[in-house]
């Protein structure tokens, strides 16, 4: 009889589990999974679009070939921007959490700074950077950054002075003063990980820090013992977030290049397979960070 | 109830903030310079939009206007004015697509990512490993294909095609997915079981108000990524086409047009920066009080 129910009841949570994920699952299948088949398929044809249809011709690994042994540009692109994720990545995820924790304070001015963190986001939005990007504004923009770099660069002159008195190897040097000049990349890209940090430590339950408190813990060992091990599985997702955001940002020199090949020079399957061969090293990535990081990680439940 | 624990962490931060002065003081500075560039850029867009011509060129460029006009605007007002579908079309159509797919966005990706969390049933990882394998793909690459999609589903020209592809997105889910681990206690959904609450109440009534902090979150995402579609390849009637599309063929007139440029950019600015004002607002006063007392 017992057996029973909890049979009944786990058939009731897989049922109410499919129709909830039935509309999302739908949509997927429809706008990103099938395109994604096709595009793996494309990869192995040659694509000819014509006004109404298009024809495919089966070429094999021709255009993987072409991609690892014959193509010099592609491979070093995406070398590049591996590199570019590297550096990135690491720093958008501590500045981020830096940023939150500060916000996370309670100080006079709090809700207008955490109103301004996000304004990236919603600066990012298509048109306006096609504006800001694309005329003569964008000189004036541009104009605006090489101002601020010369004030970065008499800045920056005097403190690599210093850095390099200070003996701590050329190569830390450049290093910093690589952060510094991308200071406003940086800014931007962490607001998303930002906010998810700081909506997670919203979302730790006063009484665990009360508690600490009355068993006189500092706010050092509060921060580093409870914030800290709480937040790490937002870690994750923001390291996760930011692999991709890096990756697959229009800016990114690999998709740049991706899509000059698909729309520039209409080669459809090698474009698919430059694609495919792009995704596949973006997803090892993300699989080596979760491999290393899920152990590091504590879930509190 | 609440009061007791507005007390409570009043009392909790005093006793955190057992911080030096100067220490607040150097938070305080570092935040201001960070704000500083997030600012910077959006201070440039609101005074150009009030800028004459002759001082949009001004070089060095300025951050402020000496005299403000609304030139800018009347100009493009007049040229809107000029194209044969009325200006108010395109702005109805951008406001439809954009409030629709939102929605269902928001909709779609709580109700799986709340399953998807919470609920056991065979298959349900290896969907989420799916999803956020699709994470890593820039949508360029599968243009075609999605075009290809929509032309047999028949909504090649309709709203639908830029309104269901929006409403399935892998970002949102996962975003969706990572909040609900968080802040939402078995104990609560086990209690509203036991009281005989359906999934669907259980999801509508105590699901998405614990969660409002990030779907709030999320509703700026989405606004302001399908806000900024411009439907090329998708639509092809002028009826049909969103504001961001109308706007973009004022900004390609070139150099004689950058006055009109800097009011578009303005005005396509104000709905996104509504949006994450009146949702910010929001986020700020339930998430402090989303988690429930154990």
């Amino acid at each position: 009889m017992k057996n029973k129910k909890t049979l009944s009841f786990e058939r009731r949570q897989a049922r109410s589990g499919y129709i909830f994920c039935l509309p999302f699952i739908i949509g997927f299948i429809l706008f990103v999974g099938f395109p994604l088949i096709k595009v793996i398929g494309f990869s192995f044809h040659n694509l000819f679009v014509g006004t109404v249809t298009y024809d495919t011709e089966f070429v094999g690994l021709e255009h993987y070939n072409r991609i690892l042994f014959v193509d010099p540009d592609f491979r070093k692109t995406v070398v590049s921007s591996i590199g570019e994720m590297l550096f990135n990545v690491p720093v958008v995820v501590m500045f981020s959490f830096f940023i939150a924790s500060l916000l996370n304070q309670r100080f006079i001015g709090r809700t207008v700074f955490r109103a301004i963190l996000f304004l990236p986001v919603v600066f990012a939005s298509g048109l306006v950077t096609s504006i800001t990007s694309g005329d003569f504004i964008s000189n004036n923009m541009q104009n605006i950054g090489s101002l601020s770099g010369e004030s970065n660069a008499m800045f920056a002159g005097t403190f690599t002075d210093i850095l390099l008195e200070m003996d701590i190897g050329n190569g830390v040097v450049e290093f910093i003063e690589d952060l510094v000049s991308r200071i406003e990349d940086i800014t931007t890209m962490a607001a998303v990980p930002s906010v998810i940090f700081l909506s997670g430590m919203q979302s730790i339950s006063p009484s665990v820090f009360e508690a600490s408190y009355i068993e006189g813990a500092s706010g050092w060992d509060v921060f580093w013992k409870i914030t800290f091990p709480m937040v790490s599985p937002l870690v994750l997702v923001n390291i996760v977030y930011c692999i991709v955001d890096s990756f697959t940002s229009a800016t990114n020199t690999a998709i740049t290049s991706i899509h000059n090949v698909l729309f520039v020079n209409a080669k459809y399957g090698l474009g698919s397979a430059m694609a495919i061969f792009y995704l596949a090293i973006v997803g090892v990535f993300i699989a080596v960070v979760f491999v290393l990081i899920r152990r590091l990680v504590y879930y509190y439940d | 109830m609440a009061k007791n624990k507005e007390k409570k962490l009043k009392r909790i931060s005093r006793a955190g903030l057992a911080r030096s002065v100067g220490g607040s003081v150097f938070n305080f500075l570092v935040l201001c310079v960070i704000a500083a560039f997030m600012v910077l850029p959006l201070l440039y867009v609101v005074s150009n939009a009030f800028k004459p011509l002759d001082e949009i060129f001004v070089y060095p460029p300025r951050l402020y206007v000496i005299n403000p006009t609304i030139d800018n605007f009347t100009n493009l007002a007049s040229l809107m004015s000029s194209s044969w579908i009325p200006f108010s079309r395109y702005i109805f159509n951008s406001v439809f697509i954009t409030a629709v797919a939102t929605f269902l966005q928001i909709i779609f990706a709580s109700m799986a990512a709340y399953v998807l969390e919470k609920r056991e049933f065979p298959g349900r990882k290896i969907f989420f490993k799916l999803v956020v394998t699709s994470l890593m793909f820039s949508t360029a690459v599968t243009a075609i294909p999605n075009y290809i999609i929509m032309n047999s589903l028949g909504i090649v020209n309709t709203y639908f095609a830029l309104i269901l592809p929006a409403a399935a997105s892998s970002m949102g889910l996962y975003l969706m997915k990572q909040f609900m681990t968080t802040s939402i206690p078995n104990a609560v959904l086990e209690a509203a079981r036991v009281d005989g609450a359906n999934e669907f109440l259980i999801f509508w009534r105590i699901v998405m108000p614990l969660v409002k902090p990030a779907w709030l979150t999320l509703i700026i995402f989405a606004f302001q990524s399908i806000w900024a579609t411009t439907g090329n390849g998708l639509i092809y009637s002028e009826t049909m086409k969103p504001l961001n599309y109308a706007l973009n063929q004022v900004v390609t007139g070139g150099i004689s047009r950058t006055g009109s440029a800097a009011a578009v950019a303005f005005i396509m600015l104000l709905p996104p920066l509504t949006v994450f004002i009146i949702s910010q607002s929001n986020i700020l006063n339930t998430m402090a009080s989303s988690g429930i007392k154990e």
